[in-house]
């Protein structure tokens, strides 16, 4: 060890390795991150001209399937919501005297003390339901791999879209009725906005409709993601996903967000959010 | 099994959402029905003190009559109230914190247990903090340090780089305020002879000794009465006028 000169890496952002061990580990420079691409959708679309792509973090929406993880975070959801209100009386609870219901002794019964156990009819509940608080823990860390999940599962499905931004220029819930049923996301849409607020025109006109919903980036869980049928998200949701989420390797500046001109191979797993009919 | 080898290209929706193979054990659930395996007695046999309800044993770790493996072997020591138990502290630690930006010091504002827990640099203060001097080749930076206790090692290495360290008295009254950061209190000065010889040694750079007094940019008035009274014995002989010699 005396002869080992120690040296300490001096920047903040690539932390170094603790100073008693002296392994460097590298990453082959062959091999770079490449985005994964999605086709920019529009609420309002011109059906002529050539489609852009949008270009998203791999680490995000590109993720390793792992259904059971899946699992866990829709589990634990459904957990938080649980009322936990079911309550019934154990026999000190039931009214009634301690007084023992006949002797011990002689009169050809069984024995029986008051008249609240639970042998008896109108007695207490043994080990009944009492109010209780069913959420559980999840950790952090596989929550956030679960929403990873179900981003990369949503595209992978072609249910995810990305629009500039979520915004409707009217009020009027017929008028988002009727470009909903062009695009054929009439049911089954969850529209999630990165802005810190659904915008009111949109959140208006869709407050009615019954096939879709209008959530926050920041009210999204996993759940929400597997419920709905089709996920649009906006830039801006793109953004805070990719920065909660993504491990920071591929950084995707807003000009770098759209892409024109898209011409190897990944363009053609561009897809677009299926739409139904 | 049918699960795993049937191909995934059905689309994830809440209805085929299934846990990890093997991830999940179904709960032992004794006394319902014969079916279940675990039925009738419960998988307690038949009568006998271990069929009965409550412990089943006389008491924890009986060994049915044999001496029981807690009483074969004797009692050994005592356990010391007094006891201390520092949180340790090594060089080379403190200098990958400051290499980070995670610790910064100055004489004005030593690192003290406050801020190595805050950082991150230890997780409990126990104690008090103790600074070691593992690994001083790695320590480049002057530090500043006021901990309750130092290594000789490890004052060697600091002070060589132009740093300073102070080990200063904090029983759990005084420890806890420093690590809240609170200012209100007056910290305790040490009561025990040995924890007095301790903190006025300036080999251990105890705060109370006169060169700590002197050196210390962060100095209480009443350190320096403390110091002078504490150590007034060194100086101190017995009054032998008028004591007739045996």
């Amino acid at each position: 060890m005396a002869t080992v000169v120690p040296t300490l890496a001096q920047s903040k952002q690539t932390a170094a390795p603790p100073a008693s061990h002296h392994k460097v580990i590298t990453r082959k420079v062959a091999d770079p991150i490449k985005p994964v691409y999605l086709t920019l959708s529009s609420l309002v679309g011109k059906s002529k001209g050539a489609k852009k792509a949008v270009a998203l973090d791999p680490t995000v929406f590109d993720h390793p399937v792992r259904r059971d993880i899946l699992h866990l975070c829709v589990v634990h959801y459904l957990d938080s919501l649980r009322q936990g209100t079911a309550s019934t009386k154990t026999r000190g609870e039931v009214a009634g005297s301690r007084r023992k219901i006949r002797p011990q002794k002689g009169s050809g019964r069984a024995r029986l003390g008051d008249r609240q156990s639970p042998m008896l009819r109108g007695g207490g509940v043994a080990f009944g339901p009492k109010p209780r608080d069913f959420s559980t823990k999840l950790n952090r860390k596989v929550i956030q791999m679960g929403m990873r999940v179900a981003l990369t599962m949503k595209l992978r499905e072609q249910r995810l879209g990305v629009l500039r931004r979520i915004n409707w220029w009217s009020h009027k819930t017929a008028t988002l009725r009727s470009r909903l049923e062009g695009l054929g996301w009439r049911t089954g849409t969850l529209f999630v906005t990165g802005e810190p607020e659904v915008p009111a025109r949109m959140r208006l006109a869709s407050k009615n409709l019954r096939g879709t919903e209008c959530k926050t980036v920041t009210d999204l869980v996993v759940y929400d993601i597997v419920k709905w049928r089709r996920v649009v998200l906006d830039f801006a949701a793109v953004n805070t996903l990719e920065r909660t989420l993504g491990k920071g390797l591929v950084e995707i500046t807003d000009s770098e967000r759209v892409v024109s001109d898209v011409v190897h191979a990944s363009v053609e797993d561009a897809g677009e959010v299926e739409a139904s009919t | 099994m049918s699960s795993i080898l049937r191909s995934r290209a059905t689309r994830i929706t809440l209805s085929n959402l299934s846990p990890g193979q093997n991830s999940q054990h179904a709960q032992k659930r004794v006394g319902r029905g014969e079916g279940s395996g675990r039925g009738g007695t419960s998988g307690r046999g038949h009568k006998g003190q271990k069929a009965r309800a409550g412990n089943g044993k006389p008491k924890a770790g009986f060994e049915g009559g044999q001496t029981p493996i807690t009483k074969r072997f004797p009692k050994r020591g005592f356990v010391n109230p007094n006891r201390k138990v520092y949180a340790p502290i090594n060089l080379d630690r403190i200098q990958y914190w400051i290499d980070q930006g995670r610790l910064q010091s100055s004489p004005e504002n030593p690192i003290t247990a406050r801020e190595l827990l805050l950082s991150g640099c230890i997780h409990n203060v126990h104690d008090g903090v103790k600074l070691l001097g593992d690994n001083a080749a790695f320590l480049k930076s002057p530090i500043h340090i006021t901990a309750s206790r130092a290594s000789k090692s490890a004052i060697r290495a600091v002070e060589s780089l132009g740093g300073s360290v102070f080990c200063k008295y904090y029983n759990p009254l005084a420890l806890r305020d420093c690590v809240k950061s609170r200012t209100d209190h007056i910290s305790a000065s040490p009561t025990r002879r040995t924890d007095i010889l301790w903190y006025t040694d300036w080999r251990n750079r105890g705060y109370l000794s006169p060169e700590a007094i002197q050196k210390n940019p962060i100095v209480e008035e009443r350190w320096k009465e403390l110091s002078r009274q504490l150590l007034a014995f060194k100086d101190q002989t017995f009054d032998t006028k008028g004591i007739k010699k045996l």
